[in-house]
C-alpha cells in the first residue's frame, strides 16, 4: 500500500519530500476544493521537479464542481496538464473526464466523487472507462470496501486519515447568517478556518468555513486508519492523508505513524481520532440495510 | 415556442391522479426498491402499473425514480426490478448511480433520466452522460438562470429544472451529515434533514451566534416570475417537488403552474401577483426563487423557522355530486362550519363561493352544524355542478 499525501506549505516541503509517503496530491488553484496549499498553474511545472526529483509521484487535483462559465478555464488547465508530466488526476466533475480523455489523459484519471464510489459495479464501471483509479466513497464499511476490492479490476484509492467532508453548499450560510442577524461582521468570519458548528443535542463540534465554492463542514473527529490497516492494506493500492487542518510537522508524524504500523509496529497517540465509518452501518434507517 | 412538459410528483395513486386530472404532463413515483422515498413509498409494482395503466390513455407519462446511490449490498433484484418495470410501461426511470443506470442500459430499453442527486452543473457532463444512453438530465438546484441558459445553448439532451418545492441546501448527492449525524445514508433515502436542525457557531470556543441559533435551512423553491425565462430559454420539463405533501397542494400548485405555463404559451398577458397569491393558498413554508436569480442572500435562507399557514384551508374532497338535488357527497379533511364562506377548486373552472347551508352525515343521515371529524363523509347543498376531485377551501381563511 502506497502513502499519498496533500501537498503542504512549500516553505517547510523538504522533510515530507525525504519522508516514506510515495504521493503528493497537489490541489491545482482555482479548480481544487478543500486544499489547505492549492498550487496555480503557472507555479506546477515547479511543484512537479520538486516532487519528481524526490522520487515521488504527483497527483493533482482538479475536483471542484465546475459551473458553466468555469469550462474554458478548466479546459485550459487540463491541455496544460497533459503536456506537464503528472502522474494522477483526481476529478469529481464528469467534465474533466471529457477534457483528460481529449487530450489523453485519461489514464491518469482518479474518480474522487467522495459520495458516488460506493458498489463493487461502480467499480467494475469506471475500470471499462479506462481511467486509473478511483477513491472510495466516504461513508463505506470495512464489508463495502471488501466488496468493491473483490473486483480485482481497477487499483482503489481511500482517504483513509484526515477531516473528511460530510456537507458541501454552494451558498455563503456562514455570510449570510450574519448578514441577517448582525451577530458579527459577516467579513470578519466568512474565510475563517477556525469555526465549529454544534448541534444543539449533540455535544460535537463539526469544523465549518466559507470560500469561494460555498460552505463546507467537516466531521467532528478526524479519521484514523490504524486499527484496520491490516485489511486496508490487503484491498487498497493507496491510503490518503488529508492534511487540510493539520500543520506540516503534524502531517509528517502521521506519515512516519503509517510507515511504522504497515511495518507492523504499534502506533499510539490518536485518541481523539475515530474509525469514521469503517464499524458504522449506515443505512435507510439507522444502523440498517437499505 | 415549444411549451415544456409539467412534471409533478406524487405519493400514492390518489396523488397520480389529481396531479393529472389538474393538469400535469407527467408524474414521478417512487417505488418500494431503489428509491430514496422507499420508506414512504405507496407504489409496489401492481400500483406502478395501475399509475400507468391510469397515465397512458390520457397521453401522461410516467417516472418511475430508481435515484438511491447503492452499496454492493444493495443490488440484489435490482435487474429484475427494471427488467419489471419496462415491461410495465413506464415511460422513463431516474437514477443517480453508475450502478443502475450501466444495469438499465444492459438489461433493459428503459429511458434513463439523471437525477438531481447527481448535481449536474454543466454541457460537458451533459455530454459524458450522452455518450452513455441518458436521455434527460434534471439539472442541480444551484444554477442561476443565465447558467441553465448557457447549458441549454450547449446541450443536445433535454433538461429537466426544478420550479417548486423542497430545496437541499448542499449539492444534492454530496452531503453525509445524515450518515455521519444519526447514522441514516441520505443518499439510500435515510436523510435525517440535518441541515434544518439549530446550531451554534463557534470560533475558538467563543460563540459568535448571539441573537438566535444558526441556521442553514433554505426557504422552498417558488419560481413563479421566472416560469417566462425558463419558457423562453427552451427547457424541457418543469419539475415540481413534493411527493410527501398533500392532494391540496398538489392540485393548487400543479394547476396554478399549468395555467401560467398555458397564457405564456398563448401569448397572453400574465398577471403575476394573482399566480404567487394562488400558490401561497397551498404553501405551508416560507418561499423564494433559490439560486434561479444568482448566487443566494438572506432572502432565500429560513432563519426563525417560522412558517407560514395556508391561508385557505382544506375543508373537503368532493367524492361525487347528484345534479338532480344539487348536493355533493364530500370527505372532511379540515374543519367547517354552517355558515362558512367556501371556495370550490376545481380543474374544470374558476374558483367560485359559496357559503355553507344545511349538510348531514352521509352515513346516518344526521344533520350537522360542524364537520369536524377528518376522512367524514357529509353530503352538502352546492349549487355549482361538481366533480369528484374537486375540493372545497375555506375563502376567508
Amino acid at each position: 500500500m502506497k502513502i499519498a499525501v496533500t501537498w503542504q506549505d512549500k516553505k517547510n516541503i523538504k522533510p515530507l519530500l525525504q519522508s516514506g509517503t510515495s504521493i503528493f496530491i497537489v490541489g491545482l488553484a482555482p479548480l481544487a476544493h478543500r486544499m489547505k496549499h492549492p498550487v496555480d498553474l503557472d507555479a506546477l511545472p515547479g511543484v512537479i521537479d520538486q516532487i519528481h526529483q524526490a522520487g515521488k509521484s504527483i497527483w493533482v487535483n482538479v475536483n471542484a464542481l465546475l459551473h458553466e462559465p468555469q469550462l474554458d478555464e478548466a479546459k485550459r488547465a487540463i491541455e496544460t496538464l497533459s503536456t506537464l508530466n503528472i502522474d494522477g488526476l483526481l476529478f469529481a466533475d464528469l467534465a474533466v473526464f471529457n477534457f483528460a480523455d481529449a487530450v489523453g489523459l485519461k489514464d491518469k484519471l482518479i474518480y474522487y466523487p467522495e459520495t458516488y464510489t460506493t458498489s463493487d459495479h461502480d467499480v467494475r464501471f469506471w475500470n471499462d472507462e479506462g481511467i486509473q483509479s478511483l477513491i472510495v466513497g466516504r461513508e463505506m464499511t470495512l464489508n463495502d470496501i471488501e466488496a468493491m476490492a473483490k473486483t480485482q479490476s481497477l487499483p482503489l484509492s481511500i482517504v483513509g486519515h484526515g477531516y473528511l467532508n460530510m456537507f458541501h453548499s454552494r451558498r455563503p450560510l456562514v455570510e449570510n447568517f450574519f448578514k441577517h442577524t448582525n451577530d458579527q461582521n459577516p467579513d470578519d468570519v466568512k474565510d475563517k478556518r477556525s469555526l465549529t458548528l454544534v448541534e444543539e443535542q449533540r455535544n460535537e463540534a463539526y469544523p465549518i468555513y466559507q470560500d469561494a465554492f460555498g460552505t463546507h463542514i467537516f466531521r467532528a473527529k478526524p479519521l484514523a486508519s490504524f486499527k484496520v490497516l491490516d485489511k486496508l492494506k490487503v484491498w487498497i493500492d493507496t491510503l490518503i492523508i488529508d492534511g487540510l487542518f493539520f500543520d506540516d510537522v503534524h502531517v509528517l508524524s502521521m506519515i512516519n505513524d503509517y510507515e511504522q504500523a504497515l511495518r507492523g509496529e504499534a502506533v499510539e497517540g490518536y485518541k481523539d481520532y475515530d474509525d469514521g465509518f469503517y464499524f458504522k452501518k449506515t443505512g435507510l434507517n439507522k444502523g440498517v440495510k437499505s | 415556442m415549444n411549451k415544456p412538459e409539467l412534471l409533478a410528483p406524487a405519493g400514492n395513486l390518489e396523488k397520480l391522479k389529481i396531479a393529472f386530472m389538474y393538469g400535469a404532463d407527467a408524474v414521478f413515483i417512487g417505488g418500494k426498491q431503489f428509491s430514496l422515498r422507499a420508506r414512504a413509498s405507496n407504489f409496489g409494482l401492481k400500483e406502478i402499473e395501475e399509475a400507468v395503466n391510469f397515465a397512458h390513455p390520457l397521453k401522461k407519462k410516467v417516472y418511475v425514480t430508481t435515484n438511491i446511490i447503492p452499496h454492493s449490498e444493495d443490488l440484489d433484484g435490482l435487474i429484475e426490478y427494471l427488467k419489471a418495470l419496462e415491461a410495465i410501461g413506464v415511460d422513463a426511470i431516474i437514477c443517480a448511480s453508475t450502478s443502475i443506470i450501466d444495469a438499465a442500459r444492459r438489461h433493459t430499453n428503459l429511458e434513463i433520466h439523471l437525477s438531481t442527486q447527481q448535481s449536474i452543473t454543466n454541457s460537458e457532463a451533459i455530454r459524458f452522460w450522452e455518450k452513455r444512453g441518458v436521455k434527460r438530465i434534471v439539472l442541480a438546484r444551484e444554477l442561476d438562470l443565465d447558467e441553465i441558459h448557457q447549458v441549454k445553448a450547449q446541450s443536445n439532451l433535454d433538461l429537466e429544472v426544478f420550479i417548486h418545492g423542497g430545496m437541499c441546501v448542499s449539492y444534492s448527492g454530496k452531503c453525509t451529515l445524515s450518515n455521519n449525524m444519526t447514522d441514516r445514508d441520505a443518499n439510500r433515502g435515510g436523510c435525517a434533514h440535518s441541515c434544518r436542525w439549530n446550531y451554534d457557531l463557534f470560533d475558538n470556543g467563543e460563540q459568535l451566534n448571539v441573537s438566535m441559533p444558526f441556521s442553514m435551512s433554505s426557504k422552498d423553491l417558488q419560481a413563479v416570475k421566472q416560469i417566462s425565462r425558463l419558457v423562453d430559454i427552451g427547457v424541457e420539463s418543469l419539475k415540481i417537488e413534493g411527493r410527501m405533501k398533500s392532494v391540496h397542494y398538489i392540485a393548487t400548485v400543479v394547476k396554478t403552474y399549468r395555467k401560467l405555463i398555458d397564457e405564456l404559451c398563448e401569448d397572453l398577458t400574465i398577471d403575476l401577483p394573482k399566480y404567487v397569491l394562488e400558490i401561497k393558498k397551498a404553501e405551508n413554508r416560507l418561499t423564494s426563487h433559490g439560486f434561479m436569480e444568482g448566487m443566494t442572500t438572506v432572502n432565500e435562507q429560513l432563519y426563525n423557522l417560522r412558517s407560514e399557514q395556508p391561508t385557505q384551508a382544506f375543508v373537503g374532497f368532493v367524492l361525487d355530486y347528484d345534479m338532480t338535488n344539487q348536493t355533493a357527497l364530500v370527505e372532511q379533511r379540515n374543519y367547517f362550519e354552517k355558515g362558512d364562506l367556501i371556495e370550490v377548486f376545481s380543474p374544470n373552472f374558476e374558483p367560485i363561493s359559496f357559503r355553507v347551508e344545511a349538510f348531514i352525515d352521509a352515513e346516518t343521515g344526521e344533520s350537522l352544524d360542524v364537520a369536524r371529524h377528518p376522512k367524514q363523509q357529509l353530503k352538502l347543498k352546492i349549487p355549482i355542478p361538481l366533480k369528484p376531485y374537486d375540493m372545497l377551501r375555506k375563502a376567508n381563511a
